[in-house]
């Protein structure tokens, strides 16, 4: 039985492979990636001056159905995490998830591309 | 020729009977065919019909999100939040019902139509948590503005694919 854990792994290597369509959304802090009837979401947060993020699984009515976060606080994810799922996660794999998308969603390789056509040409 | 006939003519009757066997069989096989051709012509038809209908309603539906979708953007752009975020919902009901009806469930655009009701949800939290905050507009109008164009562009196309395929002859 897949868990979320294993998803945000697979959404990992998925994204770096640049097999996934990320897209920005309403919030800048937020990107999604719809394959087939759910969507994942990646988000960036901050509190108390740190940062933390959050990864959902929505499904094909955009209700969130599951979430795992990296706030130290986050009983409830630390807590399916350890009782249920057993699974460890690396805790860079949600960040990276975000830097990964951002740069796939905002075309970054693209637009750097350009730029330094432009560049080169003066 | 009368003494041949009359010694060969029980050979003559089940020549005969054979030739007339296999006539009949040729005329059972093309009718067995014209019934299956009619049969099958029928079926194709009423399967043209019920895609043709599908087809039909789904871009119905899709033209009735993409007016919402017009509505709620004219709302956002005149700060009208507490209005607008009323109609995300019917949205997402709207492109529910789409999908639902897609033809032939065709896996990309239907992934295409949930990727729209997620983001629609996305945007219905960032304006319903700014509301409870007080804090408007939520983020900068132009990227909500840019995000539900970004939506009815693609529900644009697929209606447009649609409107393609169903002027189109089967075949």
């Amino acid at each position: 039985m897949a868990n979320i854990a294993e998803i945000a792994k697979l959404v990992l290597e998925r994204t770096k492979e640049g097999r996934l369509a990320w897209e920005g959304t309403a919030d800048e802090n937020s990107y999604l990636a719809t394959l087939g009837n759910q969507s994942v979401r990646i988000s960036r947060g901050s509190l108390a001056g740190d940062e933390y993020h959050f990864f959902s699984v929505l499904n094909k009515d955009g209700r969130e159905i599951e979430t795992l976060s990296t706030t130290p606080d986050d009983a409830y994810s630390n807590w399916i995490l350890e009782h249920v799922y057993a699974t460890p996660i690396d805790k860079n794999t949600l960040p990276i998830i975000f830097q990964l998308a951002r740069r796939r969603a905002l075309e970054v390789d693209k637009e750097l591309d350009e730029l330094a056509k432009v560049l080169n040409a003066r | 020729m009368l003494e041949w006939l009359r010694d060969n003519w029980v050979n003559l009757l089940g020549l005969l009977s054979f030739i007339l066997t296999l006539v009949g069989l040729g005329i059972a096989f093309v009718q067995v065919k014209k019934a299956r051709t009619a049969a099958e012509a029928a079926k194709e038809a009423a399967e043209a019909t019920q895609e043709a209908l599908a087809k039909s309603l789904t871009i119905g539906d899709l033209k009735n999100a993409i007016a919402l979708l017009e509505k709620v953007k004219s709302y956002h752009r005149a700060d009208k939040w507490e209005v607008a975020i009323e109609w995300y919902q019917p949205i997402r009901a709207a492109l529910a019902e789409a999908r639902a009806r897609y033809p032939g469930r065709e896996q990309e655009q239907t992934r295409q139509i949930n990727a729209g009701i997620a983001q629609m949800t996305v945007m219905g939290n960032v304006v319903e948590q700014s509301l409870r905050s007080g804090q408007l507009p939520p983020t900068n109008v132009k990227v909500i503005v840019e995000r539900l164009n970004s939506i009815q562009s693609s529900l644009e196309s697929l209606v447009s694919d649609l409107q393609m395929t169903q002027s189109r002859p089967k075949g």
